[in-house]
C-alpha cells in the first residue's frame, strides 16, 4: 500500500463517505526538508479550540527540528509536541475511522504507515442538570445527559471500585451508536452478563435513536404490559443497581440509562425510600402499593356496586348514590369508561404541550370539563370521585414507565368487571398474577418470593439490617456489607 | 445463575404446591362435612383426616427415594406394560379431571349464590377455564410461584375470622370429645375430598430441586394445611355451633360475616373476592396435572393438549348441576377415586419392596 497522503486521505474520505463534512488541513513541520502531514476531523463533533491549541500550534509553530532521520516519527512527535492529553499510534486505517466518527483528530505523515489519534472530541452538549421526570426531594441533583462520556464520567466518579468495568459495544448498522455496559465485575452474574451480551451484540438495525429501542429489542416478552427492564435518568438510582450486582446499558445519545435484570417490585421503590427515615419509607410504600391496588381496582369495584351488587352499599351511602344517578342516561360502565378516557385525553394532552399551555390544559380539562361534564348529567359526582382518586393515585408510582402499564390495566380490569362483576375482577388480578410470575427479564424471574427479600419488598428494614444483596438478582457476591453497628451499639440493635 | 435451576421447583415452592393441592374450594363446606358425623368435635376428626395425605406421603417419599429421576407414570409403564400402565396412569389423571370438574362446578354455585346471581353458569365456567389453561401453559414453576402467593393470601383471609372468638361460645364446641371417638373416626372420612390431590407429587419428582428434601416439604404442607383446615373448622363450630352449620351450604363462610368492614356492608363481598383467587389456584393446579399425565401418556406436546381438553372440562363440569346434585356426585366418586389412588399407589410401593427384597436376597446368595 501506498503512503503517500494523498492516497491516505482519499481512502479515509471515502470510507467515512464522501460527503461527510470532514475537514483536512495539510501541514508543513520541521525545520529544513519539511515534512508534509494532514490533520483530518469531522466538523462539529471535534472542538476546533482542541485542534488549534494542542495539535496545530505545537506541530506548525514549535516543531523546529529536522524529522527527517527520525525512524519513529509519529510516536515521537505524539510524545513530544502534541500536547492533547489522549494520544495514541495506530497504523490501522479502520480505527482511524472510527476515531474521526467520534470527534477525534487524526494527524497523517507523508509515506508514514503510522498516524496519531488525538482525542479532540468535543461538540455542543445539553449540561448536567436535574431529571424532569423523576424529581426526588432528597436525591442527587444531577441527571444523566446525553454524552456518554459525561455519563460514563458520572458513574465512575460514584463507583471508584477497581472491580468496575465499563465495557464497549457498537450497536446499529447504520447509526453505529456506542453503547456501555457498565457492571462490577466480582458482583456481576457471568451467565446473566453473557446471556445480555449476545442479546445486544445480535442487534441487527439500522439505528437505535434511544434506549428504550434496546429495552424493547433485548426483552423476552414483547406484548406483555409490563416493562421488562428498568430505566432512570437518576445516577443514584443506577449506582445502586449496580451496586446490587445489575448491568446498566449507557446508549450514546441518549440520557435514559437501562439496568437488567428486572424485578417488577424494582419499579416501586423511589430513591428516597432509602435516603429517608425507616418508618416514613414504609409509610410511604405502603401508600404506594395501595394507590397501586386502588388504580387498578377501584373503578371496576365501584362499578360491580353500582352496577351488580347494590346490597352492598351500606344505607346511608345508598341514598346519596342514588339520588346522585337520578337522570344520568348512561351506563355505568360506559359512563366510568368515558370520564377514565378523557382523563386520558388530559394526561397525553398535557405531556405533549409546552409547560404553560400545560396548566391551561388542565384547568379547562380538569375543573370545567369536570363541572360541566356533572352539570350536564352524563357523570354522576361518585364517578367524578372514584375517577378523580385514581388519577391523584397514578401519581404516586415512582416510575413513569409502570405508571403507565398500571394505568393501562385498569381498562381490561373495567370491561372484565362490566361482564363477571366481582369474580371477574378476582378473575383478573389472578390472571395479572400468573402473568407478572411468568415474565422473566434476561432469564431470570420478573417476581419471585425469597424470604431474605421480603427485607426489601413491600416495607423496607432499617438500611444497616440488609446485609445481602438481593437474592432474586443473581450474583457472584452475596455480602454487601458487615455488622458494622455492633462496634458501636454492641446487640442493642435486635 | 444456572439456567436450568430456575426452572426446578425450590423446596419451599414444593410445599406450597402442595398447599395449593391440598386447600381449596373443600375447606367451605368442609364444617358441614364433618358435622354430620362427628358433630361438635368434626375439628378433631379434620385434623386426624391428615392422616390420610401422610399416608400418600410415606408411600410417595417411598417410591421416589427407590425410583430416583422417574415419575409414577414411567414406573406403572415399567410394572404393568405399556398398556395397563398407561390405562392406570389415566385412572390416575381422572382425579385430576374430577376435582377440575367438581370445583369449577362448586365455585360456580357459590359465587352465583353470593355475588354474581346475574352470570349464567357457563359464563364462569368459560372464564374459570380460560384462565386456568393460560396459567397451566405457563409450566410447573409459574403455578408453583402463583401457590406461593395464594398462600399467603390463604392465610390472611383465614386468620381475619379470628374475630369471630368474641362473638362464639364455648359451649359450641363442648362437650369435648362427646360425640364420640368412633364418630370422629367416621367423621374423617369426610375430609378426603379435602385432603386429596396431594399424590400430584408423585407425578414431578423431576422438577424438584433438592430431592432430598421432598418429605420435609410434604410434612410441612400437611402441616400447614392441616392447621388452617382445623382452624376453619373449629371457628365455625365455635361461631356457629354444631345446630346452625347444617342449615347453610357453606359454613365458613357465614364466620366472615363476623369481621366487619366499613364502607361495605359485609366482609362476604371482599370474602368471595379472595377466596375466588385460591379457588382459581386449585383449579390451574389440577388443570396443569391433567395435562401433564395426558401429554405424557399420548406423547403429545402439553401445549396442545391445553387447549384441547378445555371443551371436554367445560362439557363434563355443566353436568354437576346444583350445590345437592354435585355434593351427591362427589360423595359418591371420591371414596372410589381415593380407594383406587390408595390401591394404586400402594400396589406399585409393593412392587418395588419386593422387587428390592429379591434383589437382596440375590446379592446375598
Amino acid at each position: 500500500m501506498s503512503f503517500e497522503l494523498e492516497n491516505q486521505v482519499n481512502s479515509i474520505k471515502s470510507k467515512i463517505g464522501e460527503k461527510s463534512p470532514i475537514v483536512v488541513k495539510n501541514i508543513l513541520i520541521g525545520s529544513g526538508v519539511e515534512i508534509q502531514c494532514a490533520i483530518i476531523y469531522v466538523n462539529g463533533i471535534a472542538s476546533k479550540e482542541f485542534i488549534d491549541r494542542d495539535i496545530l500550534k505545537p506541530l506548525m509553530i514549535y516543531a523546529k527540528e529536522d524529522f527527517n532521520d527520525k525512524s519513529n516519527l509519529a510516536d515521537y512527535l505524539s510524545k513530544k509536541y502534541i500536547t492533547s492529553s489522549n494520544t495514541q499510534v495506530d497504523s490501522n486505517i479502520d480505527a482511524a475511522i472510527n476515531s474521526i466518527k467520534r470527534g477525534k483528530t487524526v494527524v497523517l505523515l507523508q509515506n508514514k504507515s503510522e498516524f496519531i489519534i488525538a482525542d479532540t472530541s468535543g461538540g455542543e452538549y445539553r449540561a448536567i442538570s436535574e431529571p424532569v421526570n423523576e424529581a426526588a426531594v432528597r436525591g442527587t441533583r444531577e441527571g444523566f445527559v446525553e454524552k456518554l462520556e459525561t455519563n460514563v464520567s458520572i458513574l465512575r466518579r460514584r463507583i471508584k471500585d477497581d472491580k468496575l468495568v465499563f465495557e464497549n459495544i457498537t450497536v446499529g448498522r447504520r447509526s453505529q451508536s456506542d453503547l456501555v455496559l457498565v457492571y462490577i465485575d466480582d458482583v456481576v452474574d457471568k451467565d446473566m452478563l453473557n446471556e445480555l451480551r449476545k442479546r445486544i451484540t445480535a442487534i441487527d438495525v439500522d439505528g437505535i435513536p434511544l434506549a428504550g429501542y434496546i429495552q424493547q429489542y433485548i426483552e423476552d416478552n414483547a406484548f406483555s404490559f409490563f416493562p421488562q427492564s428498568f430505566s432512570s435518568e437518576r445516577p443514584d438510582k443506577i449506582e445502586e443497581n449496580i451496586l446490587e450486582g445489575r448491568v446498566a446499558v449507557i446508549l450514546d445519545g441518549t440520557s435514559t440509562v437501562i439496568t437488567v435484570p428486572t424485578l417488577i417490585t424494582e419499579f416501586f421503590q423511589a430513591v428516597e425510600d432509602y435516603s429517608q427515615r425507616t418508618v416514613i419509607s414504609n409509610f410511604v410504600r405502603i401508600i404506594r402499593f395501595i394507590a397501586v391496588f386502588i388504580i387498578i381496582t377501584a373503578p371496576s369495584i365501584f362499578l360491580t356496586m353500582v352496577k351488580f351488587n347494590g346490597e352492598l352499599i351500606p344505607i346511608k351511602f345508598i341514598v346519596p348514590i342514588v339520588e346522585s344517578r337520578i337522570g344520568i342516561a348512561l351506563d355505568p360502565f360506559i359512563e366510568i369508561l368515558l370520564m377514565e378516557i378523557i382523563v386520558e385525553f388530559l394526561r397525553e394532552g398535557g405531556l405533549r404541550l409546552p409547560s404553560k399551555i400545560g396548566q391551561t390544559l388542565s384547568v379547562v380539562g380538569g375543573i370545567i370539563i369536570g363541572d360541566a361534564a356533572l352539570k350536564a348529567r352524563v357523570v354522576s359526582p361518585a364517578t367524578l370521585l372514584i375517577v378523580g382518586i385514581v388519577t391523584v393515585a397514578t401519581f404516586l408510582i415512582p416510575n413513569y414507565d409502570m405508571s403507565l402499564t398500571i394505568r393501562i390495566i385498569r381498562f381490561p380490569m373495567l370491561i372484565t368487571a362490566n361482564y363477571f362483576g366481582i369474580f371477574g375482577i378476582a378473575a383478573a388480578w389472578f390472571f395479572l398474577t400468573v402473568h407478572v410470575c411468568s415474565l422473566k427479564s434476561l432469564g431470570v424471574p420478573y417476581f419471585s418470593i425469597h424470604k431474605s427479600d421480603f427485607k426489601d419488598m413491600i416495607i423496607r428494614v432499617p438500611l444497616w439490617m440488609m446485609n445481602e444483596r438481593p437474592v432474586a438478582v443473581p450474583n457472584n457476591n452475596k455480602q454487601r456489607q458487615t455488622d458494622f453497628r455492633k462496634i458501636f451499639r454492641g446487640n442493642e440493635d435486635e | 445463575m444456572n439456567k436450568k435451576e430456575y426452572e426446578l421447583l425450590s423446596s419451599s415452592e414444593v410445599t406450597y404446591l402442595l398447599v395449593g393441592l391440598l386447600i381449596g374450594m373443600g375447606a367451605l363446606a368442609l364444617p358441614n362435612d364433618v358435622m354430620a358425623t362427628a358433630k361438635q368435635d368434626g375439628w378433631i376428626s379434620v385434623l386426624l383426616g391428615a392422616v390420610y395425605p401422610l399416608l400418600i406421603m410415606f408411600l410417595s417419599v417411598y417410591i421416589l427415594k427407590n425410583n430416583p429421576g422417574v415419575n409414577i407414570l414411567s414406573i406403572s409403564r415399567n410394572f404393568f406394560g405399556k398398556t395397563i400402565g398407561n390405562i392406570l396412569n389415566l385412572l390416575f389423571a381422572f382425579q385430576f379431571a374430577f376435582y377440575c370438574t367438581a370445583v369449577t362446578a362448586g365455585c360456580s354455585n357459590i359465587l352465583r349464590l353470593y355475588v354474581v346471581s346475574f352470570l349464567e353458569p357457563i359464563k364462569i365456567f368459560i372464564l374459570i377455564f380460560v384462565i386456568a389453561a393460560y396459567a397451566s401453559s405457563r409450566g410447573l414453576k409459574v403455578v408453583a410461584r402463583v401457590n406461593e402467593i395464594v398462600f399467603y393470601l390463604t392465610v390472611l383471609i383465614v386468620i381475619l375470622p379470628i374475630m369471630a372468638l368474641k362473638d362464639g361460645s364455648v359451649l359450641n364446641i363442648s362437650p369435648i370429645l362427646g360425640s364420640g371417638i368412633k364418630n370422629i373416626i367416621l367423621g374423617t372420612k369426610e375430609t378426603i375430598f379435602a385432603y386429596a390431590s396431594s399424590e400430584a407429587i408423585l407425578l414431578i419428582p423431576l422438577f424438584i430441586r433438592d430431592k432430598n428434601k421432598i418429605k420435609s416439604s410434604f410434612f410441612k404442607a400437611i402441616v400447614y394445611t392441616a392447621l388452617i383446615y382445623t382452624w376453619i373448622t373449629f371457628i365455625t363450630i365455635y361461631y356457629l355451633g354444631p345446630d346452625i352449620i347444617p342449615k347453610s351450604l357453606w359454613g365458613f363462610i357465614s364466620v366472615t360475616d363476623s369481621v366487619k368492614v366499613p364502607v361495605i356492608n359485609n366482609f362476604r363481598f371482599i370474602f368471595m373476592y379472595l377466596w375466588t383467587i385460591i379457588i382459581l389456584k386449585t383449579i390451574t393446579n389440577e388443570y396443569y396435572f391433567i395435562t401433564f399425565v395426558l401429554s405424557d401418556v399420548t406423547k403429545i406436546k402439553r401445549k396442545i393438549v391445553n387447549i384441547c381438553i378445555f371443551p371436554l372440562l367445560l362439557y363434563f363440569t355443566t353436568l354437576f348441576g346444583n350445590e345437592a346434585q354435585r355434593r351427591k356426585i362427589i360423595a359418591a366418586v371420591v371414596v372410589k377415586l381415593t380407594l383406587f389412588n390408595i390401591i394404586f399407589i400402594v400396589l406399585i410401593a409393593l412392587i418395588i419392596f419386593v422387587k428390592k427384597v429379591m434383589k437382596d436376597e440375590k446379592n446375598s446368595i
